[in-house]
């Protein structure tokens, strides 16, 4: 009996024939047909994994690791430890700035504690000086995260981003169709990881958005809950809403009307948008899965030639 | 029965306080499993036969992670080592010269009569304790998963498996090998729980005590030092803990009969102390090898 982690859903668009009685030019009753495309929201679960799932999938990333750092890819440490001995990833300017807003918060700080009054002026006070040190450490996040980067070709990451499509393919479900009560693994149940990756190959190749959709929904979800380990039901709401606000993806039903003539259901494609910085770093966090994915069967080659 | 035992001190406590709970103990080791009421399941004492089968599914994990791609302890070793640097000679120097130190000083500490000494004593022993444990964790963080201890991980888990059973014949396991390997963590989390609390009656402690008690000393004094004739099975089916207490009252009979001692063994009676009687099997013992070591 399987259990389950979490369920999500992604609307689809299925023909739905509505009947309807009406008469014809001589009165007579008669039943007049026709095909609408109708919202029906198609579920997804993720199957909460096993002791033997888990032992599988910390196994893999270490295979996974070996065959990066054989293959030439630097490790995390040793990149750390390359940009330390030429005097860190910062410029000057950057460690300077660096070090005056964390003097500053301190000071902010210190300000802040000073402050034992209790009337209106020293809590508006407080809301400034609270608001000053907001400000100083977004500015230190963004100027840490500029140099993120060097880290996304390290034999960790790559291994990690492998190892989350992995429990992709093995933690999926999806709706049965024909039955809606039933829940079927998306990718085959095959104990051969490549017939697996094949499956997944096919719908990302598919081209239909509703499966697009799914996979990049499974993405996120997966990559959250492998990042984030302990993860609650509580918690994967919260994903849900993120994702939402960062989603594009809306199906448009055709019009229900009495004397109207069916309309041509579409999807609406993905447009630009502004985003928040957090959505941004969990989209990207799917945009690297979809992209390691299809760097998988080149990987060997690639590697090869970055060992070079 | 092991955490109500843990609650006597046995320099003060009497032998007869603690005779009725050993002697319970005992009859578990005797019979060669315990049955926990609360889950209604019985907990059979492992022995050599399954000691062996756990150590072949980690040799043939072991063998089958390494085929698969999953580096060995020393290939990641050598590689945080000598490539990266994370972890150093200085680093291993650390860990050997702390259990030096441990090894070194835990028989001063346990004949220290001195109380301000061993306190002193204890002070350094658990640093030394603490910055082993610190730099072997640090140790294995950087090594990550390998081939080796992955499989010593997974065939530990294999202890619960061939511990508890539905009935005292041990013919039904509570689990079939696949529903076992599907078990959750925080089910074989519990059973984890329940083993490590069953087998902690069973320590080096209580089996010593009970080796020194009239109701195990008088039954091995009737068996001509044939482990066979007091268990009534070979050897090689005996329990870890029959064989533990064999062992131990094999010694305790024999220095009973050796002693040169007038006064003879301490008599079980309202007064004696249970360290008492355990040390003077100790004692006796002692005397016994130095002058059969003098004489010869």
């Amino acid at each position: 009996m399987k259990k389950w982690l979490c369920e999500f859903e992604v609307d689809k668009l299925f023909d739905v024939k509505d009947t309807k009685k009406g008469t014809d030019a001589d009165g007579k009753e008669i039943e007049i047909s026709k095909t609408l495309k109708k919202n029906k929201p198609v579920a997804f679960k993720l199957q909460k994994p096993t002791r033997r799932l888990f032992e599988d999938g910390e196994l893999y990333y270490a295979v996974k690791l070996s065959q990066g750092i054989k293959a030439g890819l630097l490790t995390t440490a040793q990149v750390s430890k390359r940009y330390e001995n030429d005097g860190g990833v910062y410029t000057d300017a950057e460690k300077s700035r660096l070090r005056e807003l964390r003097n500053d918060i301190t000071e902010l700080q210190a300000e802040y504690f000073k402050l034992d009054r209790d009337d209106e002026k020293a809590d508006k006070e407080k809301i400034k000086i609270l608001s000053n040190i907001n400000d100083c450490r977004n500015e230190i996040s963004e100027l840490e995260n500029v140099h993120q980067y060097i880290y996304d070709q390290t034999a960790e990451v790559k291994a990690r981003n492998k190892t989350i499509l992995w429990w992709i393919l093995h933690m999926a479900h999806q709706q049965n169709e024909g039955n809606r009560n039933q829940f079927l693994e998306m990718f085959g149940g095959s104990e051969d990881l490549e017939d697996r990756l094949d499956a997944y190959d096919r719908m990302e190749e598919n081209g239909d958005d509703f499966l697009q959709e799914a996979l990049k929904k499974l993405a996120y979800y997966v990559s959250y809950w492998y990042v984030s380990k302990n993860v609650s039901g509580e918690d994967f709401k919260t994903v849900e809403s993120l994702y939402n606000q960062s989603s594009d993806y809306k199906v448009v039903e055709d019009e229900d009307e009495d004397e109207g003539v069916a309309v041509k259901a579409e999807e609406k494609k993905p447009k630009e948008k502004s985003k928040k910085k957090s959505e941004k770093k969990s989209e990207k966090k799917t945009e690297e899965e979809s992209e390691e994915k299809s760097e998988d069967e080149s990987e060997e080659k690639i590697l090869a030639e970055e060992a070079k | 029965m092991g955490q109500y035992l843990d609650t006597f001190n046995d320099a003060t406590s009497k032998v007869l306080d603690q005779y009725d709970a050993l002697r319970a103990i005992w009859g578990d080791i005797l019979q060669g499993f315990s049955y926990i009421r609360d889950e209604d399941v019985y907990f059979r004492h492992l022995g050599e036969s399954e000691h062996n089968q756990i150590s072949k599914i980690q040799t043939e994990l072991t063998h089958k992670y390494l085929e698969m791609g999953v580096p060995s302890r020393k290939e990641r070793l050598d590689f945080i080592t000598e490539e990266t640097g994370e972890w150093s000679q200085d680093d291993e120097d650390e860990i050997t010269s702390a259990e030096f130190f441990l090894s070194d000083n835990q028989e001063i500490y346990n004949q220290s009569m001195i109380p301000l000494q061993k306190k002193e004593m204890k002070v350094h022993m658990d640093e030394a304790r603490e910055t082993i444990y610190k730099k072997k964790a640090e140790r294995e963080l950087k090594i990550g998963t390998v081939a080796e201890t992955r499989a010593e991980k997974i065939a530990n888990s294999y202890y619960i498996y061939f511990a508890f059973y539905k009935d005292k014949e041990f013919k039904n396991r509570l689990w079939d090998r696949n529903t076992f390997d599907e078990l959750e963590d925080s089910e074989l989390s519990k059973w984890i729980i329940i083993y490590n609390s069953e087998t902690s009656s069973f320590n080096l402690k209580n089996c010593t005590k009970i080796a020194a008690m009239p109701f195990v000393l008088n039954l091995v004094s009737y068996c001509k030092d044939q482990g066979a004739f007091f268990y009534g099975k070979p050897i090689t089916q005996f329990t870890t803990y029959q064989l533990s207490i064999y062992t131990k009252a094999m010694r305790n009979s024999f220095v009973l009969r050796e002693t040169k001692n007038k006064s003879g063994s301490p008599e079980v009676n309202n007064d004696l102390k249970m360290k008492d009687l355990v040390d003077w099997y100790d004692h006796e013992y002692s005397i016994i090898i130095a002058e059969s070591k003098s004489s010869s």
